[in-house]
């Protein structure tokens, strides 16, 4: 064995560290996607719903088109 | 208030529960007071590593539930006085059981101990949560092999939500002799690729392997000298690296790593 081993390792860790970190955004904007929408159904009552969040050219685009005929109901206020 | 530190990592078999115990042991060595709960419902070991398996009678879920008091459930260990376990649960009650309630444990101990350490369990779902939420400190464990890192690394980018004033690396299990020869990836590689502080480096030690299988420490090995050292960065905010190459090096060195080739 020589000193490549270790060489060979870290190039190959290095890369695939910066594919996790890559992929990381896509899968943060899955989350905040159902997060956004679980706090707009919270507060309205919806009937419809159109939410985006996509990565356009390295940058976070989010469009969201909602509809609610009423807020919800917060129940009684002391 | 003690501060609360979870030790964690991502991939199983790293060695959390042993950097646990055998850290907790170092520091109440140093006189500190100490608690180590084992938050890896199910799949826990730090009982059997510390060699209280067999004196368990109420664990972390009866204090929850109210069955005991938090006296109850906590075991003092034998050969340091101020160094206490409190036991995990039961598998039956692993999805019962909120982050929220662990830490509602870990802040009763906290005004009676000076260290609480938490055995983290493998992976990163609910049970990761459940060990993470009550730290304010977390040790994130990997050994120098590819996978360990890369499961680190996710680790870490998950621990940033959290409310965690510090993270910081031990490096476990490095073999001197590989490093020389560059069979492994370098503990500055480990470092700079993490990108963050380093605690300790631990040297891959038959002794801390065999010892822990009799619930013992391993003591006056390689090993044991990287524990004291570790603890007292953890302690004073030391930076002091134990040098895993030193035995392998010179004359004798070589011979070691001849033997050691051979094995
Ligand atoms: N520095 C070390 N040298 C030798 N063996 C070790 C070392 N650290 C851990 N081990 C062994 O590796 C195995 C897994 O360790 P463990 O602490 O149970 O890992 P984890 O809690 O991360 O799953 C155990 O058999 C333990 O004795
Ligand atoms: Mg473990």
């Amino acid at each position: 064995m020589n000193f490549n081993v270790a060489e060979i390792g870290a190039n190959r860790l290095e890369k695939v560290l910066l594919k996790d970190k890559k992929e990381y955004p896509q899968r943060i904007c899955g989350i905040l996607k159902s997060e956004m929408k679980f706090i707009l159904e919270n507060y309205l009552e919806l009937t419809n719903l159109n939410l985006n969040l996509e990565i356009v050219d390295g940058e976070y685009e989010i469009k969201i088109k909602a509809k609610a005929k009423h807020i919800k109901s917060i129940g009684t206020l002391p | 208030m003690a501060r609360k530190i979870v030790v964690t990592s991502g991939k199983g078999g790293v060695g959390k529960t042993t950097i646990c115990a055998n850290l907790g042991a170092k520091l109440a060595g140093l006189g500190f007071r100490v608690a180590l709960l084992d938050a890896d419902i199910g799949l826990n070991n730090l009982d059997v590593v510390m060699g209280i398996e067999n004196k368990i009678v109420y664990d972390i879920a009866d204090v929850i539930n109210g069955k005991c008091r938090i006296k109850q459930a906590l075991i003092q260990d034998e050969r340091f006085p101020t160094l206490y376990v409190m036991p995990s649960a039961q598998l039956e009650i692993k999805s019962s059981l909120s982050g929220e309630q662990v830490k509602l444990v870990v802040d009763m101990l906290s005004p009676n101990f000076d260290y609480i350490l938490i055995d983290c369990p493998a992976g990163v779902d609910n049970g990761f949560h459940r060990a993470v939420f009550s730290a304010n400190e977390a040790l994130v464990v990997v050994t120098p092999h590819i996978s360990s890192i890369r499961d680190a690394d996710k680790v870490l980018s998950i621990l940033s939500n959290y409310n965690l004033h510090s993270k910081s690396l031990i490096i476990n299990r490095v073999r001197g002799d590989m490093l020389l020869s560059g069979e492994i990836i370098s503990i500055e590689k480990i470092i700079e690729l993490l990108n963050i502080p380093i605690m300790g480096v631990i040297p891959d030690d038959d002794a801390i392997s065999t010892l822990s299988s009799l619930g013992a420490f391993a003591y006056g090995t390689t090993g044991a000298k990287a524990f004291s050292i570790l603890a007292e960065n953890v302690h004073n905010g030391s930076k002091k690296i134990y040098d895993c190459t030193y035995r392998y090096r010179g004359f004798m060195g070589v011979i070691r790593r001849n033997i050691k080739r051979k094995v």
